[in-house]
């Protein structure tokens, strides 16, 4: 649809008026339109990278390790200098594109030299090494996104037979350690989200690890509610996964009204529905395959998304939210 | 201030690189040349994208060539390698299959070495790849595949 057009339906609708409309449209009209020109300066470019690219690629053997190492801290150092200079400037799109150039070129950098020395160093000396000297980069990134690939990088480098005695511990059976590793994970998520309104305007780092002790709580919920609260046969591990899943639930929700975050609340609404849904459809067992079950299957999907779909409606005008 | 503090705290991941390189280019030039023997550390699992998983064959090597004449210990070198500590030596993609052929199929009529630049207490660096005594690129050249 036209400028002209669209902005005449807007008058219609009473969103501007007609002066409005004519001092947008004279507006665009002065200025023009670039967006032909963008996309075939974008093509163009594209393409130029693109053959750049393939043209270190093909030649990559015959490349001395010099010339690899010079190009390689010449385009990092353009990396480092665009880094500073979008920051010095106050550029915040452009400072983000080379935070994440530079990081993925520390990366890179650290392969390449890891390939000329024939290295043989594992993935966790390179990922920390890789982590510590990124680690200014990220520090003025404001992209959650890569503040959390960073702290993943950082977990990454961590002792797995930490984890896998961790995982013995929490997992092998439904108790007291099962429980202790969701309120201990829950706890971290707690205390940085606590910590955020000092933290934040410095680095998003520690929002970033709050985000994924909060992911790490809901995997356990997720895997307590799958493992004892479907697959399992014992009624008591049924029961207390559910009360483990439910109250999780419940929590998360009851902290949503605290914090009138009616986004929380709905998706957790919605989650738990989604997990009776599941129980119901686990305790089909062989009906489901007849095609009777076919039938009530359908009926039953139908009937919960009716249900989530009314929960939602519910929600967005629940007064408890203001 | 804040300007100088930023451009330092930019600039120190790049000088932190370049020294790194710098001191691996030194470890290398400086250290005494001495060639190991080296096995697959596994027939199957030999070849991994582009590099070759190898053992330190120390049965094979003469140890004449290191100080006191005597082979330094298995930990010494290739510290940091992982799954069973095998050392790894980079090849090129277009290469890497006819060097695995040769591994699988001819290692037990082939003479595989390493070439490390050594210097004691230092971790050693691998320089060249030889297949009966020639570097492999020579003697895929004249032994293609």
């Amino acid at each position: 649809m036209s400028l002209a057009k669209k902005t005449e339906n807007w008058v219609n609708e009473q969103i501007i008026t007609r002066e409005q409309q004519t001092k947008i449209l004279a507006f665009e009209g002065s200025h023009g339109n670039n967006t032909f020109w963008n996309v075939a300066m974008g093509i163009a470019g594209s393409l130029i990278g693109l053959g750049f690219c393939l043209l270190i690629a093909a030649n990559w053997q015959t490349i001395p390790d010099e010339i690899k190492l010079a190009g390689d801290f010449a385009v990092l150092g353009g990396f480092f200098y665009a880094a500073y200079w979008s920051v010095q400037n106050q550029r915040n799109g452009l400072k983000e594109l080379f935070v994440i150039l530079s990081f993925l070129g520390i990366g890179a950098t650290i392969g390449l030299v890891g390939q000329i020395f024939q290295l043989s160093g594992g993935w966790t000396k390179a990922a920390l090494f890789w982590a510590i000297l990124s680690l200014p980069f990220i520090w003025v990134s404001r992209v959650m996104f890569f503040n959390v690939v960073w702290v993943l990088l950082v977990l990454s480098t961590c002792d797995f037979a930490w984890l896998e005695k961790f995982c013995k511990y929490a997992f092998e059976e439904l108790n007291m350690g099962t429980l202790l590793s969701l309120v201990g994970t829950y706890a971290i998520y707690t205390s940085l989200e606590n910590a955020r309104p000092q933290t934040d305007k410095y680095t998003l780092l520690p929002a970033a690890l709050a985000k994924i002790a909060l992911a790490g709580a809901y995997a356990i919920v997720c895997y307590v509610g799958m493992r004892w609260g479907i697959i399992t046969e014992s009624a008591m591990d049924m029961a207390g996964a559910y009360i483990i899943v439910f109250g999780f639930f419940a929590m998360r929700m009851y902290m949503a009204v605290r914090h009138q975050d009616r986004g929380s609340f709905k998706r957790n609404a919605i989650w738990a529905e989604v997990y009776i849904f599941i129980i119901f459809s686990s305790r089909l067992n062989n009906l489901g395959l007849s095609g009777l079950g076919f039938i009530g299957s359908g009926l039953l999907i139908l009937f919960f998304i009716w249900v989530m779909r009314r929960t939602s409606r519910y929600i967005k005008q629940m007064e408890i939210f203001k | 201030m804040k300007k100088y503090t930023l451009a330092v705290f930019f600039l120190l991941p790049w000088l932190v690189l370049a020294g790194w390189v710098v001191s691996l280019s030194c470890i290398r030039a400086n250290g005494t040349e001495v060639t190991v023997a080296i096995m697959g550390y596994d027939p199957r699992d030999l070849l991994s994208g582009r590099y070759i998983a190898y053992q330190i064959d120390w049965k094979k090597t003469n140890c004449a060539q290191f100080p006191h004449n005597q082979c330094p210990s298995e930990k010494e070198f290739c510290t940091d390698a992982r799954w069973g500590r095998q050392c790894r030596f980079y090849v090129p993609e277009t290469f890497a299959n006819d060097l695995d052929k040769l591994f699988r199929r001819r290692s037990d009529q082939l003479r595989f070495e390493v070439v490390y630049s050594y210097t004691p207490r230092k971790t050693p660096i691998a320089k060249k790849l030889l297949i009966n005594g020639t570097p492999w690129q020579t003697y895929l050249m004249e032994n293609p595949q």
